[in-house]
């Protein structure tokens, strides 16, 4: 259990994997990072055939845009499988639409960052983020215990 | 007979007078109206069936009639009131002289010598007469009723007709409003998926370009020099502008395309927010803000959240030089509506440029002065006018600046 991930990064923009792993090596919290670079690689980690282990990390830091399955359509068959039903989702973005945001909410997201421009407020929304979702956040066990 | 008739009232053009029928003559007709009456409707067959009628009274009361024991004039009577039924006045003043002169010639017994031979031929004729006035007037009146169903008759074709093309042209008209709508409403899907592409796609790389100058900064602090790292922290710091310059022109264009909610807002309530927002986010600065009790409008509340922040944080921006910083947000009467403001004693601006304030990109400061990316008054200004007021400003260079703005609050009530 101690080699499962605590934080599923999903982004497509190499740079920004980089500077996300960056900011979280900052904050303490980079050992434990998964990163699937598009939709369909996210579902292949949290929602795998039967056969396969799937990857249970704490959060899901989600990008909305993505190539192969967008993130809304993630977050839509991740509400729609059990496994994944409960798990914290945080949408990490660059858009502030508020369409985005309202569709978000309504496939169930947990929380809605954007992404700012500055990298020194990145680091500390991604302080909080971690310091909220992977400390202070309560959620549910059930999900490892079927396992 | 040569008498013509006018033309068959039933090919007449629709809206051709009444015909006329045929003229005695000036004299006659001057007669005629004098008398109080117009120009008969009859036609030429009137006349000849008032003859034919007449012809065949004469014909009975001479055959049949002993004119000594019984009055012919029942036959006259008859033959006056055919011709009148058919042709009106004339017709049966036709079968009227006929009759008389017949009378007077073969049944008044000669000669003439008694008042009593011709006094019921002058009773026929006086008696015929009134009859004849009243096929007149019963001719002449269906005459009228006739052309009266006619012209109906046409103006509903006539109504049918326009509303047939009427209904064509709706029904264009119908089409091409449909297609405009269908153009622009991909229009405006277009420029929706233009503006969500610059939100996305255009952050990312300045996202990159400021999180590896930072990466730089720190991770190889030792292998850069003082300029070095000014470099990249200029850098950085045009990111980051330009990152507030998207967000700005994304802010601007959603103010165009949201569609306006009207709710009371409290511009008060608004403005206290506002303010203890800046206040926390800038809690170095001392700045005396005034605010007017009780200023509830009703408008969209978002966007004018977007139109106060905007203001205040230029007030904000521009007294950041001043020891005793001062904003005041209220409101006065201008013109006899309210009119709201928002006002500093900052920096001010030059009323010769004033006319600039509000398009886009353009600024009164340098840069080196005060940051900005020349689109906050701008949007401003789409807020104001999307509520149906206007904006304006008041201010000269180093005596701060007052900008007010009015609501039409009842287009935005009846919105």
């Amino acid at each position: 259990m101690n080699t499962e991930p605590m934080i599923l990064l999903v982004e497509d923009n190499p740079d920004h994997e980089v500077l996300a792993i960056r900011a979280l090596k900052k904050n303490n919290i980079a050992n434990s990072i998964a990163v699937a670079r598009d939709g369909q690689e996210a579902l292949d980690l949290l929602l795998p055939p039967p056969a396969k282990a799937a990857v249970v990390p704490q959060v899901v830091l989600l990008d909305l845009k993505l190539p192969k399955v967008d993130g809304l359509e993630v977050l839509k068959r991740l509400r729609a499988d059990a496994r994944t039903r409960l798990l914290p989702v945080v949408i990490l973005t660059s858009s502030d639409e508020e369409e985005d945001m309202i569709r978000s909410y309504e496939l169930g997201a947990n929380s809605y960052i954007r992404k700012p421009v500055d990298f020194n407020n990145f680091i500390e929304a991604t302080r909080q983020l971690g310091m909220y979702w992977l400390v202070l956040n309560e959620a549910p066990a059930i999900k490892r215990a079927a396992r | 007979m040569t008498l013509a008739g006018g033309a068959p009232a039933a090919s007449a053009p629709a809206h051709a007078p009444i015909p006329r029928p045929w003229r005695f003559g000036r004299m006659a007709g001057f007669l005629y109206r004098q008398l109080g009456l117009s120009m008969g409707v009859a036609r030429w067959y009137d006349y000849a069936f008032a003859c034919l009628f007449t012809l065949l009274a004469m014909l009975v009361n001479y055959v049949f009639v002993d004119i000594r024991q019984r009055t012919p004039f029942p036959f006259f009577f008859a033959a006056v009131i055919g011709s009148g039924w058919l042709g009106g006045l004339w017709p049966a003043m036709l079968s009227i002289a006929l009759s008389t002169a017949f009378a007077l010639i073969y049944i008044v017994p000669r000669p003439i010598d008694s008042a009593s031979n011709v006094l019921p031929v002058a009773i026929f004729a006086v008696t015929s007469g009134f009859i004849a006035w009243l096929s007149e007037k019963r001719v002449r009146f269906e005459t009228v009723q006739k052309e009266l169903l006619l012209r109906e008759q046409q103006a509903r074709k006539a109504a049918a007709d326009r509303a047939a093309e009427l209904d064509i042209l709706n029904r264009e008209l119908e089409t091409r409003v449909r297609q405009r709508t269908a153009a622009l409403s991909s229009m405006v899907k277009e420029l929706e998926a233009f503006s969500y592409s610059v939100s996305h796609d255009l952050r990312a790389p300045l996202r990159s370009l400021d999180g590896f100058s930072q990466a730089l900064l720190e991770d190889y602090e030792h292998a850069l020099d003082e300029d070095g790292k000014q470099y990249l922290r200029r850098i950085r710091a045009n990111s980051q502008k330009m990152g507030k310059l998207i967000d700005d022109l994304l802010q601007l264009s959603r103010v165009t395309r949201k569609e306006l909610a009207h709710e009371e807002v409290d511009l008060s309530e608004l403005a206290e927010e506002i303010v203890r927002e800046w206040r926390s986010r800038d809690p170095e600065r001392q700045v005396e803000v005034k605010i007017g009790p009780n200023m509830r409008v009703y408008g969209d509340p978002s966007l004018l959240r977007i139109a106060l922040e905007n203001l205040i944080a230029n007030s904000w921006k521009f007294t950041r030089n001043r020891p005793h910083a001062q904003i005041e947000i209220g409101m006065v009467q201008h013109d006899g509506a309210p009119a709201y403001f928002v006002r500093d004693n900052g920096a001010g601006f030059d009323v010769r440029h004033a006319g600039k304030l509000f398009t886009a990109f353009q600024r009164l400061h340098h840069e080196y002065e005060f940051e900005g990316t020349g689109i906050g008054l701008a949007t401003v200004q789409r807020v104001i006018r999307k509520h149906g007021g206007r904006v304006w400003a008041e201010g000269a260079v180093e005596e701060g600046a007052t900008f007010y703005f009015t609501l039409d609050e009842k287009a935005a009530n009846e919105h």
